[in-house]
């Protein structure tokens, strides 16, 4: 990488500013240098270059003092939010935000997980790489059934820039022709085990709406020569992806978008620099730039641009939303609209099943899969709903063999039980409910009115609770998927529901507080996510969503982003930006 | 299988000398150190943890530990739990990263298996033949020596001995089989009576 790519201080106007520099903020500055743009790609947290900060990856268990596990103490002061991530241990920790740096408020009785990854590339380097296409009906679902605003765009309009970010991060999976699930343009897919496929099969006799598919993954499961130019290699299905992958992979900013940004030549990264708020001429109608305190020294700086991409995740773009105010716009200068803040989403992740599947003990499975079984939403349109909640859930899930985890809960004393514990043991088939989450006016998140960070920004404050539709959903869910798994043959099955114990938050998958429309009035963002208000200001994150639907969000915030850099250049060229 | 076992060597092999051209070899290697070896910082399994008091665990509380480890754990084609010093890491692991009742309840495991030990034999756990310890932790698992609950603190104690001994070298490379490179995914392979269970990277 080049010495000039990383700068502080410039007074440099650039052509456009990103904020944030994950999945999202990454696309941006790829697609603006790509056309020519000068980029100022702005991150609040640290330089993690390539292979070269990955201190953890390929590392054996027994190297770490804790055997991966982390010190009681440093979790309970540092990391207490950010230890209930399924991804969060002595491997990752340094991936993830630090707790007592990054401190937020919630309402009286409500809890909210606000899980983070404050580096360059974000949470890109830690994301769960699950990749599926909003299907038609998603798109649709707010306007046929009265929660939430109307999408303003539809899925023909996505549709190719689905294909065009697919084609470059590299997705596997198999063509499925499902309407309910669309297909991308797919490497070959990770193979099922063979109780899997005779799950799927028996799945479809038992409940033909509910086909079972092979997770979609952004891995490289054969690198075409687009990745292969982007520096990537096969997976080799190690299971090191949180750390860092020095292969390339599976899609990241570092592997993937960053080196074709930085490529042009038109790219620089400030790094360490969190944004405080927009630079608004409200004379002239236009933001101007951002105010920037140093995340280390405290030091405030402006950086300048013609058009400002806000990529900061979900809860940092509407941070920055709203903490960009003038005196005559108190609620923020793009919140004309009172909405911003509001319909906060995220994926109910709260119900679960699983159960011992006699048979296939001859055989076993080789490497570590970076995917599992899917069965997509099958309640996608009002008719198919259940009587007593609206819209559905899908289900992620898998078959694998127990090993000596399981055994070590088993009666045995001696060499034969020792020995026991070395062979896998039977297999087992779990589900896990991915439901969609209403999007509801009273799911908030506002500034903090007294209480600041570090930066002296207002602390964010939230007031969000699970619905009665979607702890609905998950009692549904929890006992359909004790029928599913007797249908496969499962033995034992055993289910539960956690929405008591996992708030929103919980599944990493923020969305909607700065939501689409096609109504100034009750939208921030128009259906190019371009604020209603500020025509040079853009946001396209997870905050633009209008509802969650039920799959794994990025592949959408990717398409919707290189959409919106697309329309924003004809803009510019066309001098209305 | 023999092909299988081939094909995929091929395949690491020729995997590693295109990830090196792609990288270079400099990087490559300090990718790759951490495949199998041990590394400098490692938290080192210690032989003589017994010999001395442990961060939770008196010294004689150490000692019982260890035979207990040895007696779930014992010695067969790979090393036993003591041999790997699986008491050690109980000791640490249980401060490290376990609550205070965590930590008592394996206090309290241990007090039990020595007060059954004087009970039927009138000896300390460590003085009793390796049948004897047997007989001891098994009336515990039994309910013959024990209650529910402190059953409960016992088998709580063994899982960590357990998780000990497979997240140790040994146990991740020797007990079971170690695959830093699984080369990609297949979805069947063959299982035969000399099958091992994987040993992943990574645990929790």
């Amino acid at each position: 990488m080049n010495e000039k790519l990383y700068i502080n201080e410039t007074r440099e106007e650039f052509d456009v500013l990103v904020v944030g520099s994950g999945v999202t903020g990454g696309w941006a500055a790829k697609e603006f240098t790509e056309r020519g743009y000068k980029v100022l790609m702005i991150e609040r947290g640290r330089v993690v270059e390539h292979r070269k900060d990955y201190p953890t990856e390929g590392k054996p268990v027994w190297t770490f003092p804790n055997r991966t596990k982390v010190n009681n103490l440093l979790t309970e002061q540092q990391y207490k939010v950010q230890s209930t991530s399924y991804a969060w241990n002595d491997t990752t920790k340094h991936f993830f935000g630090n707790d007592r740096d990054l401190p937020y408020s919630t309402e009286e009785g409500t809890d909210f997980h606000w899980i983070r990854g404050n580096q360059l590339g974000g949470k890109s380097l830690t994301w769960h790489r699950q990749s599926y296409r909003m299907s038609p009906y998603d798109f649709e679902a707010n306007a046929k059934d009265g929660h939430g605003n109307d999408w303003p765009i539809r899925y023909k309009d996505l549709e190719k820039w689905y294909a065009y970010v697919e084609k470059w991060v590299g997705i596997s999976g198999n063509k499925d022709n499902l309407p309910q699930l669309p297909d991308s343009e797919y490497l070959p897919a990770f193979e099922m085990t063979s109780p899997e496929i005779a799950a799927k099969r028996r799945m479809a006799e038992a409940f033909p709406d509910r086909p079972m598919i092979i997770g979609r993954a952004a891995h490289l499961s054969k690198p075409s020569k687009l990745h292969i130019e982007q520096g990537r290699m096969m997976c080799q299905a190690r299971d090191e992806c949180q750390k860092g992958c020095s292969l390339g992979a599976y899609f990241s900013t570092q592997s993937s978008t960053l080196p074709a940004a930085v490529k042009t030549g038109n790219l620089h990264i400030a790094p360490n620099s969190v944004v405080h708020s927009l630079i608004y001429d409200e004379a002239k109608n236009r933001v101007r730039g951002v105010k920037v305190i140093d995340a280390e020294n405290l030091s405030t700086r402006e950086y300048f641009g013609k058009v400002v991409f806000l990529c900061a995740s979900t809860l940092g773009s509407t941070q920055v939303l709203l903490n960009s105010k003038t005196k005559s716009k108190p609620n923020g200068i793009a919140n004309s609209s009172g909405v911003t803040g509001h319909y906060l989403m995220d994926h109910c992740y709260n119900a679960r099943a699983s159960g011992r599947l006699p048979g296939w003990e001859d055989e076993y499975y080789s490497g570590r899969r970076p995917t599992g079984i899917y069965v997509p939403n099958f309640q996608y349109t009002p008719e198919k709903y259940k009587k007593h909640y609206v819209r559905g859930y899908a289900l992620g899930g898998d078959a694998s063999r127990g090993n000596f985890q399981g055994g070590a809960h088993a009666d045995g004393i001696g060499a034969d039980y020792k020995t026991s514990l070395t062979k896998p043991s039977s297999w087992y088939f779990g589900f896990y409910a991915q439901g969609e989450t209403l999007p509801r006016f009273d799911n908030q998140v506002s500034l903090h009115p007294s209480k600041t960070d570090k930066w002296g920004i207002p602390q964010l404050h939230f007031n969000t609770s699970w619905s009665d539709n979607e702890k609905a959903m998950m009692d549904d869910c929890a006992m359909e998927c004790e029928k599913m798994l007797k249908a496969i043959g499962c033995e034992n099955v055993s289910s539960g529901v956690s929405y008591n114990e996992k708030p929103l938050g919980s599944a990493i998958h923020e969305l909607g507080t700065a939501r689409m429309g096609k109504d100034p009035k009750e939208s921030v963002l128009n259906g190019y996510n371009q604020s209603h208000d500020i025509p040079n200001l853009f946001v396209t994150d997870g905050a633009s969503y209008c509802s969650s639907a039920t799959v794994n969000p990025s592949l959408t915030f990717m398409a919707l982003t290189v959409r919106a850099v697309d329309y924003c250049a004809k803009e510019m060229k066309n001098r209305r930006i | 299988m023999k092909n299988d076992v081939k094909e995929t060597d091929l395949n690491r092999r020729e995997f590693l000398q295109k990830f090196s051209q792609a990288v270079g070899y400099t990087a490559a290697a300090t990718v790759l150190a951490g495949s199998g070896l041990s590394v400098a910082f490692a938290y080192t399994p210690k032989s003589d943890s017994a010999s001395r008091p442990g961060l939770l665990f008196t010294q004689a509380q150490m000692q019982t530990l260890r035979d207990i480890c040895d007696t779930i754990l014992p010695a067969t084609d790979t090393k036993s739990g003591a041999e790997v010093d699986c008491h050690g890491f109980v000791d640490h692991q249980l401060v490290q990263c376990h609550s205070e009742a965590q930590q008592q309840m394996c206090v309290s495991a241990v007090e039990l298996v020595e007060r059954n030990a004087q009970s039927a034999h009138s000896k300390a756990f460590t003085e009793l033949r390796s049948e004897q310890q047997t007989k001891i932790l098994r009336d515990i698992e039994a309910l013959q020596s024990a209650t529910g609950d402190e059953k409960g603190q016992f088998k709580f104690l063994k899982s960590l001995i357990v998780f000990g001994y497979f997240t140790s070298e040994e146990g991740v490379t020797k007990a079971l089989s170690f695959q830093p490179y699984p080369g990609g995914f297949k979805g069947s392979i063959p299982v035969n009576a000399d099958t091992k269970a994987w040993g992943s990277l990574n645990y929790y």
